[in-house]
């Protein structure tokens, strides 16, 4: 049976007609320099916004607030600050639920889409995307309403649970699982969708071939499609743990809309912030940036080289 | 087949090519012009009037309209922030900036942080311009309440004015009182704390707890060293100080009905607890607040309120009370105009045409009749019971009794009482328990600002 390449999967690209011509019938040589042009758009906008800033945060992390040379002072001091291990404590927390949530509900769901009918599955997708329209900060305030048990249209929910009040829904302890419910709901409907395309991608004949060779529906999805669309997981696994190692936003928002009931200093990014903002000390709030692209960069490497991410089939 | 191929496909190829490469071409260039565009703009633009640019908070708009009103020959660029409130920080990470970038401060700014002065007139912000050294006239400053420079005032040196005083009295309820049973106005927070019982009886409240301002209201009123500094760069941080302690255990002993956990502006108060509130230990300012409260309205009796002294401990206890905010305006040093800056701030905290719009106390003394004569008239007050201070009696000698040991410092008290002891407040935790998780954390953060913290 021959099995044509599954050729959207990351890190996996097109080795047909190498030397030749491309499908419209431009030379590969013309291809290439017209690809270059439209990389070089990104590529010129991730060196402004992306790489002149790490650089420029790595520079200051191991320079004084007044210049001159720090070295590891800058970290030291934010490692030995009183604030930084409650708050990578409450984002790990937060990406431990989130995480498991992603890598199986986003899974289960889209597999689910997969067996629907084509017409019935575009609406599920549809209705699954939609939160995902909303930007994040209008994302933080749908969930404000929705967990003020005065305001909410599920206050009978809540009230069943024993939540009066705000003040008793957002309770420290609670806080890592609501925020993670909120990025859930935002940002999972946008992964059922890319899940789904790359369950698209896999060959009829081969799902057809385990079907005549007596495997379920459940065998199907567990032994063919998971292990191929497996790179497409790790992807989505790298690019929510670096972003939600990030966490801001929700908690800064919340914690403003609420006189202060979140600490401003709740994630390693708002502590950095207000180590920079507040205490004007933009040296200490680099180092706990670098710090989390040290971590994003150790859990994106281990996840590429575990899975072999980057293997050319 | 292919179609191109046998349709002279070579041309067609070339300009797709050309086609491609050019839209490519444009949309770096669109893109480059863009990014370019933003480092480079600068907004500047020739104005031939001076120019002031002014930052406020929403409760200041009116006083900034009529400034610019009644200065029609004063370009004034109005801003309008958040006043910094709750100590979110919103002017030290826009001085953060500034001073880096080396432009974008106002001229002069409202601050609702009564702490602001000790965070943005020192380093690393460096803002505020000192005062009382010839930018504003001695007669002037003489002229503000006894005091309420103290929290203005580092080194001898004045770096903001108060706008008012904000102090703490005890807003009571005469309907709501004669209703419940209670038949006189408490003096002291024993009588306030027994008097709880009557009104929980009848649903009302008073007073709530559980918000950023319990160290405010109920423990700088009553003398607790939380936030002391007894000489620069020294931190009293006592919890278990009796004047602490004492009043942790009286809050404690009262009903959860009678002092709920609850916040004055959440979205819910007015709904559960307007025309519901007997007393209240607040700020001056907060009388104005009360008609507004829910389906409240200013000819409702049971939502106007009257002022009453301030709530001793004890009979026989110290006479002091706390302060919510209060509000201070600043002279940035980085204004290219001070003179025209000091002198917007003085209109703004001394002209009767502006503090009449103020909703809190004057704290320049000549406009507090005035100010006051004002709220009377506004029908939005109860008329006191017999043998109680009127409106200017019970403010003026509130304004008096503002407890100093209660010192600015650079970080938000109400933040970490926010964050920290509301959430177990909130789960029935005491007072008594909060106070603990309060006096650590501060003293942690105190440490990290620079104090050396003692208990």
């Amino acid at each position: 049976m021959t099995v044509p390449p599954v050729a959207a999967i990351p890190g996996e690209r097109s080795r047909a007609r190498r030397g030749g011509r491309s499908e419209d019938g431009a030379p590969i040589g013309s291809s290439r320099l017209s690809g270059y042009v439209f990389v070089s758009l990104y590529v010129v906008l991730l060196a402004l916004f992306g790489i002149a800033p790490t650089a420029y945060a790595i520079y200051l992390s191991l320079t004084k607030v007044g210049g001159g040379i720090a070295w590891g002072s800058n970290f030291t001091r934010a490692f030995q600050d009183f604030r930084f291990l409650p708050a990578f404590e409450h984002v790990a927390e937060y990406l431990a639920i989130w995480l498991i949530a992603e890598a199986t509900l986003i899974l289960v769901l889209a597999l689910m889409l997969h067996s629907l009918a084509r017409r019935t599955s575009a609406a599920f997708r549809f209705l699954f995307y939609m939160p995902g329209a909303l930007a994040g900060a209008a994302s933080v305030l749908v969930w404000l309403f929705m967990l003020d048990p005065t305001l909410s249209p599920w206050h009978f929910l809540l009230s069943i649970l024993g939540y009066a009040q705000i003040d008793l829904v957002l309770q420290p302890s609670h806080l890592p699982l609501i925020f993670a419910i909120m990025a859930f709901w935002t940002g999972a409907g946008g992964w059922i969708v890319v899940m789904y395309g790359a369950l698209n991608n896999i060959p009829d004949e081969l799902l057809e071939a385990a079907k005549l060779d007596g495997a379920n529906a459940f065998q199907s999805a567990l032994r063919i499609k998971l292990p191929l669309i497996k790179k497409w997981v790790v992807y989505m696994l790298i690019l929510s743990f670096a972003g939600g190692t990030q966490l801001f936003v929700e908690p800064q928002l919340v914690g403003q809309a609420t006189a202060g009931l979140v600490s401003n200093t709740w994630s390693p990014n708002q502590l950095a912030y207000y180590i920079a903002f507040i205490n004007d000390n933009f040296n200490e709030a680099a180092a706990i940036s670098v710090t989390l692209l040290v971590l994003g960069l150790v859990g994106a490497t281990l996840l590429v080289w575990r899975t072999k991410l980057f293997e050319i089939n | 087949m292919n179609i191109y191929r046998s349709s002279g496909g070579g041309n067609r190829r070339t300009r797709w090519h050309r086609r491609t490469l050019a839209v490519a071409a444009c949309a770096s260039l669109v893109s480059l012009s863009i990014v370019s565009a933003g480092i480079g703009a600068t907004g500047a633009s020739a104005a031939k009037k001076p120019t002031i640019t002014i930052w406020y908070d929403t409760a200041r708009k009116s006083m900034v309209q009529a400034y610019i009103k009644a200065h029609p020959k004063v370009h004034v660029v109005a801003v309008l922030k958040d006043g910094d409130s709750n100590g979110d920080g919103t002017y030290q990470s826009a001085f953060a900036l500034d001073n880096r970038v080396g432009h974008g401060w106002p001229d002069i700014y409202f601050s609702e942080q009564n702490n602001d002065a000790a965070s943005l007139a020192q380093a690393p912000f460096n803002d505020a311009a000192v005062l009382n050294k010839g930018l504003i006239s001695k007669s002037t400053l003489a002229k503000f309440a006894h005091g309420s420079a103290a929290l203005c005032t580092i080194g001898g040196k004045v770096y903001c004015l108060r706008n008012d005083l904000a102090m703490n009295v005890l807003w009571y309820n005469p309907t709501l009182m004669a209703q419940d049973g209670i038949t006189s106005v408490p003096t002291t927070w024993q009588q306030w704390a027994t008097d709880g019982a009557l009104a929980a009886a009848k649903g009302d409240i008073i007073g709530t707890q559980g918000d950023s301002w319990d160290a405010d209201t109920y423990y700088w009123g009553n003398e607790c060293p939380l936030s002391q500094e007894t000489s620069p760069g020294t931190l009293l941080i006592n919890p278990a100080s009796t004047n602490c302690t004492a009043m942790a255990s009286l809050l404690d002993g009262v009903s959860r009905t009678a002092l709920p956990v609850a916040y004055m502006f959440s979205s819910t108060f007015g709904q559960q607890y307007g025309g519901k509130i007997v007393f209240y230990p607040g700020a001056s300012w907060m009388g104005g607040v009360f008609p507004g409260l829910g389906s409240c309205t200013s000819a409702n009796p049971d939502c106007k309120m009257a002022a009453g002294y301030p709530l001793t401990f004890s009979s026989s206890g110290p006479a002091v009370t706390g302060a919510i905010g209060g509000g201070l305006w600043f002279v940035s040093s980085h204004s290219k105009n001070l003179k025209l800056a000091a002198s917007a701030v003085v209109w703004l905290d001394t002209s009767l045409t502006s503090q009449n719009l103020s909703p809190g106390f004057p704290a320049y003394g000549p406009d507090d009749a005035p100010w006051v004569a004002t709220q009377d008239a506004s029908g939005s007050y109860a008329t006191p019971l017999s043998g109680q201070p009127t409106l200017s009696q019970a403010f003026n000698k509130a304004a008096n009794e503002i407890w100093s040991g209660w010192s600015a410092v650079p970080y938000a008290n109400d933040q970490i009482w926010a964050s920290d002891v509301v959430p177990s407040l909130a789960t029935g935790g005491t007072q008594a328990a909060g106070l603990g998780i309060f006096a650590s954390d501060a003293a942690n953060l105190a440490r990290s600002d620079g104090f050396q913290v003692h208990s």
